[in-house]
């Protein structure tokens, strides 16, 4: 305890807001996550079957949902947070919380994990689904039982990778007054000088990194044969 | 069963235009295992891509079983592509998925109850001799056995054609043998139509029925197999004769080593083949009691052909000129191909070289 005092003597304090601050970030990175991945690996299955040589090959589709993605892709984050400040507030209400935070990192996240998800099933051996054409299977099937289960390891891998980059994204909600970790780093332990505070922060930030590595690694190795 | 007429594939590539299949027709008879054989780039992959449509064909129809393909809205084609199996060079298997997984994977829109659906796999396992593996995944296998999976797998719909893309191309020759045996077993149990593309001859010689060279893009000779190893036609089709014929390989070692022909003066080098029943006739021993003529065989083989047997003797005669030629024309007489190699001036000129 001493210890504690001694080399941490603004986070003691803090208790209560260490724990809401978390708690923030957990929300926003779990519902990014929840809406992100149904958009985002939506976009990216349609990214691979409207693809010249895909399934579903329909070129002008491809073109512009590729390029829109590029454009998205190479807004930074922290600007985009105040661009789409107007669409914020159509969908909650309000640009400022960790509610509308959401909206962002949602936009942010979906052109990011499309990418990742297209990436992963292109490397999906297309041998094996000239082979499912061949047996007469429909797209649907293509996509859901050939793309989506030969891909699912690489899809996890993505995803974790994806969920990890997330995290970073979700410690600049503070800009908009999302609160979270990143927040309580920057706002506390930098602009007040408490670096002890500023180092639990990113610990926390850290072991949250570490356990979203950790339960991907053990879902690849499972689906791994 | 299977009509190809006319097909062209052209592609466009950049500026180029690849023309990968220029005009061709063929004609594949139900229940006949037919082989086409070509080098890398003739063109054979992507026409047989065209019997089910995988490849559209730039112009041409494609009939089978007596259905234009090319007519199909896709659900039909769907289904039609539901009776045409296909196994591939790398095998193609859900490498996700256990082979019972595999093999269960096109029974799963099918009309038949879980129960019947999961006899059928089992039945398929041992049809191809790999029940005992069904637990275990594709990365678990040798190649031969993963091409096994794919072959129970191609017939689960009970398709009434087979198209083998290359398929024993990656195996080794022994593999190679055991899966040709399963797939003319296939055939003969089922009367499963069997397309086979290869650029092996050997391959070909194995189980095929009838055969269609390629070279270019253009089917070059089409026939049945023992007259295309007997009497091929086309420069091309004689070079891939060859690299199945053991014949050409002990021909070249006697005309390089003199030592074992050890021709007399008098005496003629001569290739003798015949087809058939002619085989079981005891021809050589009556060149002797007929026409004096000694025969020193050098080299001597039978091969079955698609059940046909057809022998090959490279043989020295020796004897007086006069007996030399009608021991040969006795032997043309009974329909047997003589062909002389070697002689000195004076036999050569009164004998046919090379008839």
């Amino acid at each position: 305890m001493w210890f504690i005092e001694r080399y941490f003597p603004n986070v003691l304090g803090l208790g209560s807001q260490l724990i809401e601050s978390t708690y923030q970030t957990l929300y926003m990175v779990v519902v990014t996550a929840l809406f992100a991945g149904i958009f985002g690996l939506t976009l990216g299955v349609i990214l691979v079957v409207v693809d010249e040589n895909g399934i579903l090959e329909k070129r002008l589709i491809f073109n512009l949902l590729d390029k829109a993605i590029n454009v998205l892709r190479s807004i930074p984050f922290i600007i985009m947070l105040a661009l789409i400040a107007p669409f914020t507030r159509f969908i909650v209400g309000t640009s400022i919380g960790t509610h509308a935070a959401i909206v962002p990192l949602v936009i942010g996240t979906v052109p990011f994990f499309a990418r990742q998800i297209q990436n992963s099933l292109l490397e999906v051996d297309k041998g094996v689904i000239e082979a499912a054409v061949a047996m007469g299977s429909s797209p649907l099937e293509i996509i859901f039982c050939i793309y989506l289960r030969e891909g699912l390891t690489g899809i996890i891998r993505v995803s974790s990778l994806t969920i990890i980059n997330l995290i970073g994204l979700t410690t600049m909600a503070g800009v908009v007054g999302g609160g979270g970790l990143g927040n309580l780093a920057i706002s506390v332990g930098y602009n007040r000088f408490q670096n002890d505070v500023t180092l639990v922060a990113t610990l926390l930030v850290l072991i949250l990194v570490f356990i979203s590595q950790a339960i991907g690694n053990y879902f690849v190795k499972k689906t791994t044969h | 069963m299977i009509e190809l007429s006319n097909i062209q594939v052209t592609f466009q590539e950049q500026k180029n235009k690849v023309h990968a299949v220029k005009n061709v027709s063929l004609h594949i008879n139900r229940g006949e295992i037919f082989g086409i054989v070509g080098y890398s780039g003739a063109g054979k992959s992507t026409l047989v891509r065209v019997i089910n449509l995988l490849q559209r064909p730039t112009t041409g129809d494609v009939l089978v079983g007596g259905q234009s393909l090319l007519k199909l809205g896709p659900k039909e084609l769907r289904q039609t592509r539901k009776k045409i199996g296909m196994i591939f060079q790398h095998f193609n298997l859900l490498k996700s998925q256990t082979i019972f997984d595999n093999v269960y994977y096109p029974l799963r829109k099918s009309d038949l109850s879980k129960e019947e659906r999961y006899k059928k796999v089992m039945s398929l396992l041992e049809l191809v001799g790999i029940a005992n593996k069904k637990d275990a995944y594709p990365s678990q296998l040798s190649g031969g056995q993963k091409q096994r999976v794919a072959i129970a797998r191609a017939l689960a719909n009970d398709p009434e054609v087979l198209l083998c893309d290359e398929a024993t191309s990656a195996l080794d020759p022994k593999t190679t043998r055991s899966i040709l045996k399963l797939l003319k077993q296939v055939n003969e149990q089922l009367n499963l139509t069997i397309v086979i593309i290869t650029h092996e001859m050997e391959v070909i010689k194995e189980v095929c029925q009838r055969v269609a060279v390629m070279e270019k893009g253009e089917v070059i000779e089409v026939g049945d197999i023992v007259t295309i190893f007997n009497q091929p036609r086309e420069q091309l089709t004689k070079d891939f004769v060859r690299t199945a014929n053991q014949i050409d390989r002990a021909l070249e070692q006697i005309l390089n080593h003199p030592s074992i022909a050890q021709i007399g003066e008098e005496d003629v080098l001569v290739q003798i083949s015949y087809v058939g029943p002619k085989t079981s006739k005891p021809l050589i021993s009556r060149l002797y009691s007929q026409f004096q003529v000694e025969v020193n065989i050098l080299h001597g083989n039978i091969e079955v052909l698609n059940q046909t047997p057809v022998g090959n003797l490279i043989v020295i005669l020796s004897g007086s000129y006069v007996s030399q030629k009608k021991a040969i024309a006795y032997l043309k007489e009974q329909g047997i191909q003589v062909r002389v190699l070697q002689g000195s001036k004076e036999n050569l000129t009164g004998l046919e070289k090379n008839s």
